[in-house]
Order: structure tokens, then C-alpha cells, then sequence
């Protein structure tokens, strides 16, 4: 009978703990980073995963931006992230920029882009600790043509 | 000092490489009809999921194009748009798919100028095409109707329904049916181009007619893609033949970039990456703009039909 029981116990423990993996990054972080995006216009979501020891490997999206327009990137870190999630946004192979900057990591950050092409956010833990986040790219302005 | 380049030649040439060297399939060169519903997987050449998705993802975002037309001052002109009850006529998967990108396009382009009694209709065509692909599940109609109907719901309405088609596309590239998400995106594409173009013939707009020149380097990408369909889809390559047809044109294009040292501010509390490089397009004559704008209508109407 005692078996039984923690049996039930561990099954029941694996459920909730992956109910709350869910809440924590699922549709919350979803409707967490669309807040942050105020009112600008979405454009774009990224849903990210990284595994433990990833470390600066991490993951990449590809992303087309045009030249005269001013983007911004909100991100909501999952609640059990150890750490908050590195962005970096490279032209090919050339860093323009990342969020880890005045030594601290922003939650959201905009680019001024002036070419339109494919772009790479490249995102990582600077630890390598496994994490979960969401990041919602937005239209801030467009700027007329000269 | 100005250093200038002509852009996308070495990346251009590395996505070919990428491109056929990921692919892999079908060396049957029979062009079967592509009988509707979810069949064209099952058809299809398989291209790697991530190599699709690198160079095509993203590349027509319709909120982008319709409030770079809205910035012009022209006002909402209905008659650019396929129009919606259009969709029984789309058989194939391939039809299906390219439409819904081209009502996606016409979607955007309705909610930014807020014409919300117009959008109904075009859900119902947009629910219709998306449930004969296989990826209804992913529209609630039910509550983009309701916030259609409703004008105090309009930004809701504009987000939800972008939100709907990127998880359409998301959910096809999961299930390696990325030949039905690319069908999606270039009908997005050719309809904000179709859409462009139309306003450029109208106003001159000089920011439109550099947004048609900076297509030159997207034209190449969506060549690739299309052309790796090709072998096996008769759609596709009919497609094929007219996107090498624009990207002919396209070689009258010139795409500068003056390079430029990226800079990292903060501004009020928020942080700004300003990219600082200058992109000049110049055409070689006025010819182009014009031939660029006629073919974009050709393949746009071939789509359509």
C-alpha cells in the first residue's frame, strides 16, 4: 500500500512539475513579453529553449528587417531562468549589437536598422544554465525616405 | 572613407550551395497534378526545415508594407485586393497555400488602415483556405470575428490575426511541410509587392520605389527556394519561370551599402543599436521600375486566377 502511494506521490510530482514548467514558459511568457511591447505593432515572436551547457552556443532565428525602420525587441524570461537570456543581432557574420550592454542585461532593446536584408539573433546564457524565453518583435516607426 | 559593395553576392552563392546541398527526393522529373488537401507533403522535393526557414522566414511581413503605404497619404483603395469569396476556385494545395498568404497580405492591409466591416469577409475566405491546408485550428474565427465587429478591439484584432499565421508557419515547418509554409510566404510577398507597386504607379513614391529596388537580394533568396520545388510541382514551376523572369529584371538594380560602425545607446532607460550604414538603390533607367512593377501584376494575376 505504502508503495502505491508514492508511487501515486512521484507521478503526481513529475505532473505538477510539468504543468509548471508550462506556466512558466508557455502562453504566460507569451502575454508577459506582448505587454512589455506597449503599443507598437508586432510583427514577430521567438520561442526559446536553450538545453543546460549550451553555454554561448545557444540558438538562432533569422529575421528580414528593412532599411529605415526602427524595430523593438521585448523579451520575457521564463520565472525559474537563473539568468536572463543574451540577444545579439549580427549582419552575416558582423555583431551590431546585443542587450548585454552597460553591464547589465536589458529585457528589451531597439535597432535602428538602415538595410534591408536577413538578419541572425543569435541568444545564449552567458552561464550555459538552461532557460526559457519569449521575444516579440515589434514596428516602432518607419522613416520616410529622404 | 566610403567603401561600397554590391550586396548579396557571396551570400547569395553560399545559400545556393546550402540550398542544394540540403535538398534531397524525387529524381522523377514527371510534373504530376498536385491534387488538393494535405497531399503536396507527401509530393514535394524535402528541403532541410532550417535552411528553409533561414532564408525564407519572415521575408513579407504585411504590417510592414501596409503602413509603409499608409505613410504615403494615399488612401485604403479596396480594388488592389484579391477579392474575398475568390477561394473555391484554388484546387491544389499549392493554390490554397498561396492564397491564404495573398488574403494574409490583403488582412494586414485592411486592419492597418482600420476598414474592420471589410475584414469579416475576408476571414471567411482566410478560415476556408487554412481548414482545406490542414492548419484551421490555428485561426479562432470566432474571436477575430467578434473583435472585427467590434472598433474598440482593432489592435487586438491586428496582433491575433499576425499571430495566427506565424504559428501556421511554425506548426508546417514542424511537420516538414515547409513547401505549403513557402506557398504561404511567397503569397505574402507578391501580394505586398502587388499592393507596393500599384501606390508607386499611382504617387512616384520615392521610399516605395527604393522598397521595390531593396527586393533585389529577396528575389534571389525566393528564386532558390522556388526553384528546388520546381522539379516536382507543376505550380511551382510555373513559378519558377516567372520569378527568373523578375530577377532578369532585377540585374538592372544596383543595391550600395556605405558601411558604417554600429553604435549602442541608451535613451531613457532604453537601449537603441543604431546600425549606421547608408543603402543606396539606384535602377539603371526608368524602364525598370516600370517592367519591375508589370511583372510583379503578371505573377501576382497567375496566382490569383
Amino acid at each position: 500500500m505504502k508503495r502505491i502511494f508514492l508511487a501515486l506521490a512521484f507521478v503526481l510530482g513529475l505532473v505538477c512539475s510539468s504543468l509548471s514548467a508550462k506556466a512558466q514558459c508557455g502562453d504566460e511568457l507569451m502575454k508577459a513579453a506582448l505587454g512589455a511591447m506597449g503599443n507598437y505593432q508586432y510583427i514577430k515572436d521567438f520561442d526559446i529553449k536553450l538545453a543546460s551547457g549550451a553555454s554561448k552556443e545557444g540558438t538562432k532565428f533569422s529575421v528580414v528587417l528593412n532599411s529605415r525602420t526602427q524595430y523593438q525587441l521585448n523579451i520575457a524570461n521564463g520565472s525559474s531562468n537563473t539568468e536572463n537570456v543574451i540577444v545579439q543581432i549580427f549582419d552575416g557574420d558582423k555583431l551590431l549589437g546585443t542587450n548585454a550592454a552597460n553591464g547589465k542585461v536589458f529585457t528589451a532593446f531597439q535597432f535602428l536598422c538602415s538595410k534591408t536584408g536577413a538578419y541572425k539573433l543569435h541568444v545564449y546564457c552567458e552561464g550555459g544554465s538552461e532557460a526559457c524565453a519569449r521575444a516579440v518583435l515589434s514596428l516602432v516607426k518607419q522613416i520616410p525616405a529622404n | 572613407m566610403k567603401l561600397q559593395y554590391i550586396f548579396g553576392g557571396f551570400a547569395v552563392a553560399s545559400l545556393s550551395l546550402s540550398v542544394s546541398s540540403c535538398i534531397s527526393g524525387n529524381s522523377n522529373n514527371e510534373l504530376a497534378d498536385i491534387p488538393a488537401g494535405d497531399q503536396m507533403a507527401d509530393t514535394s522535393l524535402i528541403v532541410s526545415g532550417e535552411v528553409v526557414s533561414d532564408m525564407i522566414q519572415n521575408i513579407s511581413s504585411p504590417v510592414e508594407m501596409a503602413n509603409e503605404v499608409k505613410g504615403t497619404g494615399v488612401g485604403f483603395s479596396q480594388n488592389l485586393l484579391n477579392p474575398a469569396g475568390q477561394e473555391n476556385k484554388y484546387e491544389t494545395s499549392f493554390k490554397k497555400a498561396v492564397n491564404l498568404g495573398v488574403y494574409a497580405a490583403d488582412l494586414g492591409y485592411i486592419n492597418t488602415f482600420n476598414k474592420n466591416l471589410v475584414v469579416v469577409d475576408y476571414l471567411g475566405s482566410i478560415k476556408r483556405l487554412s481548414d482545406g491546408i490542414g492548419v484551421g485550428q490555428f485561426l479562432d474565427f470566432n474571436t477575430l470575428t467578434r473583435l472585427a465587429k467590434n472598433s474598440t478591439n482593432l489592435d487586438s484584432l491586428k496582433q491575433l490575426s499576425v499571430t495566427s499565421f506565424n504559428d501556421i508557419d511554425r506548426y508546417l515547418r514542424e511537420q516538414n511541410r515547409s513547401n505549403v509554409s513557402t506557398a504561404i510566404v511567397v503569397g505574402t510577398w507578391v501580394e505586398g509587392l502587388y499592393i507596393t507597386s500599384s501606390v508607386v504607379k499611382q504617387t512616384g513614391d520615392k521610399g516605395l520605389i527604393d522598397r521595390l529596388g531593396e527586393q533585389k537580394d529577396i528575389v534571389e533568396i525566393i528564386r532558390i527556394v522556388v526553384n528546388a520545388y520546381s522539379r516536382s510541382d507543376r505550380d511551382y514551376k510555373n513559378l519558377s519561370t516567372k520569378i527568373e523572369e523578375l530577377r532578369k529584371i532585377y540585374e538592372g538594380v544596383r543595391v550600395t551599402t556605405e558601411m558604417g560602425v554600429p553604435e549602442t545607446k541608451e535613451v531613457d532607460g532604453m537601449l537603441v543599436i543604431v546600425q549606421n550604414e547608408i543603402t543606396t538603390i539606384d535602377f539603371a533607367d526608368d524602364q525598370v521600375v516600370n517592367n519591375i512593377i508589370g511583372k510583379i501584376a503578371e505573377i501576382r494575376s497567375m496566382l490569383v486566377e
